[in-house]
């Protein structure tokens, strides 16, 4: 049982260091990089980067690395800045011979991120959604009493008595079954919150995996097959209410394709971008009335692509992200720590995830030279049973330097004491 | 014998078992007046909604009492035995000295099953009049993170108590405090794999009790 103990508690000990010693290193070794903020501009034709270096100061510049000022940046990125020309009176009259009007630039420009934690559904728990009255008579949006959700049937649960509301619930599920809705859903997408100016309700893909658009006006519920069909498995839908967008969203599946849903007809309409892994990369949207640009975001680098509005590719943009350990540091860190457990806190956490070394074969050449000088100071210095002795190098293979400093914090560098 | 050990442990414990049992009770309590105040003053949609959108955690006080019952049960199960060093004497009852220090432990971790199963059907009971089941219903996965998390927080309380050289109480926390951290519950984790692997982790650091107590029980001092 001593034996048991002792390995137990290095064990533990082990998992432990292999989250923070590794964590702490990249917090003291670590350096700032230029993560630039990299857009397509229309004048120039051409990317556009803005970087904060070390000392905090600002660089304009393009991909030939002509330096601009902060109004000349301005200036070449009408869309994004039209507001700010409009007030310096420097909004262009038209770009490359086409005329857009300053609030056309404005009402018709539209943001959208996507990021692997929607997907993965950790953002939303509790499917439980407000249907919320679209025929726009109110200003604002006003809360409805009561929640639906979808499973085997459609059920409103009325929030004042906690109880479902049986006669509105047959309606709408007699409403989606006359529709041909097969049950239960596999996704609702919409936005269920009042801080929007209108709503355009709820589109949901059933388990046949025909999608729906679902929406209420005055006490009436509205469902409609929208035709849409995708060979891909769909696995996220994000809505934006913008009435002079051309789109309801965008619809992305498993294989990494992004279509944008478009309101004329429930058309999808297929956005050309590079490889992209929907459960690992950020994905940024960006639609003005002259392109429609793509982010692609990995934890290395990130692509862009850049259409025109008919879907005609423009130009593409790839920016490897800097290291932010130099490479004797980077060296060392993938040599010395075997793998490490990595965490992201409490919040929206994705689970704690295990990763060996990106070196391994190095990593672990290192550790057996740990255990065998481990094992040469055990012969020559201390005085120890030779099951320990063998168990210890073992264990400090196998957990490396984790191991290494579990079993000097608990036995010191001293002779063995019982 | 594992019965006399366990009555041994509750004539020891009483007042504390009591004082604890009434602090979970009067948390439901709170937890009830407070729930019922902020559905009189706030609509029950905007409450429901609020809390679907943020994922928060609305009983959220029950983690900190109940990680406080599993230092206070750590602690004060061995300090006494520890300042009149009759926790040797213990180890010398007619029966296995493992068997006598596992039912030690198993005595404290039933009483912190007993406060899991109480608080979880109270706040269960309470939340099922106030919200839908697909609220509540993540109540018992909630909980029970923070009840695996509170054996492991008892044990650590327990092997640091136990231990009699303050050095290797430090040396021992160095090494087994952090993996608290690799147990913390985020929002509403309900992967069955992750589960697992708190389980694992709970259950690797029970045999660590031993290495204090066959110290203790050889008398370092």
């Amino acid at each position: 049982m001593k034996y048991i103990a002792r390995v137990t508690m290095l064990i533990i000990a082990v998992l432990s260091f292999s989250k923070f010693i590794p964590q702490y290193y990249t917090k003291i070794f670590s350096e700032r990089v230029n993560t630039p903020l990299i857009f397509y501009s229309e004048v120039l034709q051409d990317f556009i980067l803005r970087t904060v270096d070390k000392s905090f100061n600002i660089r304009h510049f393009d991909s030939n690395g002509d330096n601009y000022t902060k109004k000349e940046y301005s200036s070449l990125l009408p869309m994004l800045f039209s507001r700010e020309l409009k007030i310096w009176d420097k909004y262009p009259t038209d770009i490359h011979g086409k005329k857009i009007p300053v609030d056309v630039a404005i009402r018709e420009s539209q943001f959208l991120s996507i990021y692997p934690k929607s997907i993965d559904k950790s953002e939303r728990m509790i499917n439980l959604y407000p249907l919320f009255d679209a025929s726009g008579e109110y200003t604002t949006i006003q809360m409805p009493p009561d929640l639906f959700r979808i499973n085997n049937k459609m059920e409103f649960i009325d929030a004042t008595t906690n109880k479902i509301n049986d006669n509105k619930s047959t309606l709408h599920t007699e409403l989606l079954v006359d529709a041909g809705f097969k049950f239960p859903a596999k996704i609702i997408a919409g936005n269920p919150t009042t801080r929007k100016q209108y709503d355009f309700g709820y589109f949901i893909l059933d388990s046949a995996n025909n999608l729906y658009h679902l929406f209420s006006i005055k006490d009436k519920s509205f469902i409609r097959n929208t035709g849409v069909k995708i060979d891909e498995n769909i696995i996220y839908i994000t809505v934006e209410e913008n009435r002079n967008l051309p789109n309801y969203g965008l619809i992305v599946t498993d294989n990494g394709s992004v279509y944008s849903l478009l309101k004329d007809k429930y058309r999808l309409d297929k956005i050309s971008l590079g490889a992209y892994d929907p459960y690992n990369d950020d994905l940024k949207y960006y639609l003005n009335p002259l392109i429609v640009s793509i982010k692609i975001i990995t934890d290395h680098n990130e692509n862009m692509y850049i259409s025109d509005r008919s879907g005609n590719s423009l130009a593409s943009y790839f920016y490897e992200y800097g290291d932010t350990l130099s490479p004797f540091y980077r060296a060392v860190y993938t040599t010395v720590f075997p793998f490490r457990i990595l965490t992201d806190g409490r919040s929206f956490a994705k689970y704690q995830e295990f990763k060996f070394s990106d070196n391994v074969f190095e990593a672990y050449l290192f550790t057996s030279l740990l255990a065998v000088i481990y094992l040469m100071y055990l012969v020559t210095i201390r005085e120890r049973d030779k099951f320990t002795f063998v168990i210890d190098s073992i264990f400090i293979f196998t957990g490396g330097i984790y191991a290494l400093l579990a079993i000097l914090i608990l036995d010191g560098i001293r002779r063995y004491k019982r | 014998m594992i019965k006399s050990i366990w009555l041994k442990e509750y004539i020891k414990l009483k007042k504390i078992l009591v004082i604890l049992l009434l602090i979970h009770i009067a948390v439901s309590v709170y937890y009830f007046i407070t729930l019922r105040g902020g559905f009189e003053m706030i609509t029950p949609v905007q409450i429901w909604s609020d809390i679907i959108a943020k994922n928060s955690i609305f009983f959220y006080r029950y983690e900190a009492v109940f990680y406080g019952t599993a230092i206070t049960l750590g602690v004060f199960q061995f300090l006494p035995e520890v300042i009149k060093r009759s926790f040797r004497i213990s180890c010398h009852l007619p029966m296995n000295e493992y068997i006598m220090v596992a039912s030690t432990i198993s005595f404290s971790i039933i009483f912190l099953t007993l406060l899991f199963v109480i608080d979880t059907v109270l706040i269960c009971i309470v939340s099922s009049l106030f919200f839908p089941y697909d609220i509540y219903s993540l109540i018992p996965k909630v909980m029970l993170y923070w009840y695996l998390e509170a054996i492991l927080i008892y044990m650590i309380a327990s092997i640091l108590t136990l231990e009699p050289l303050w050095k290797n109480k430090i040396r021992i926390a160095i090494l087994i405090v952090g993996i608290v951290t690799l147990v913390d519950v985020s929002v509403y984790k309900t992967d069955i794999y992750y589960v697992l692997i708190v389980v694992g982790i709970v259950l690797i650091s029970i045999p660590i009790i031993y290495y204090p107590a066959i110290r203790f029980r050889k008398g370092v001092m």
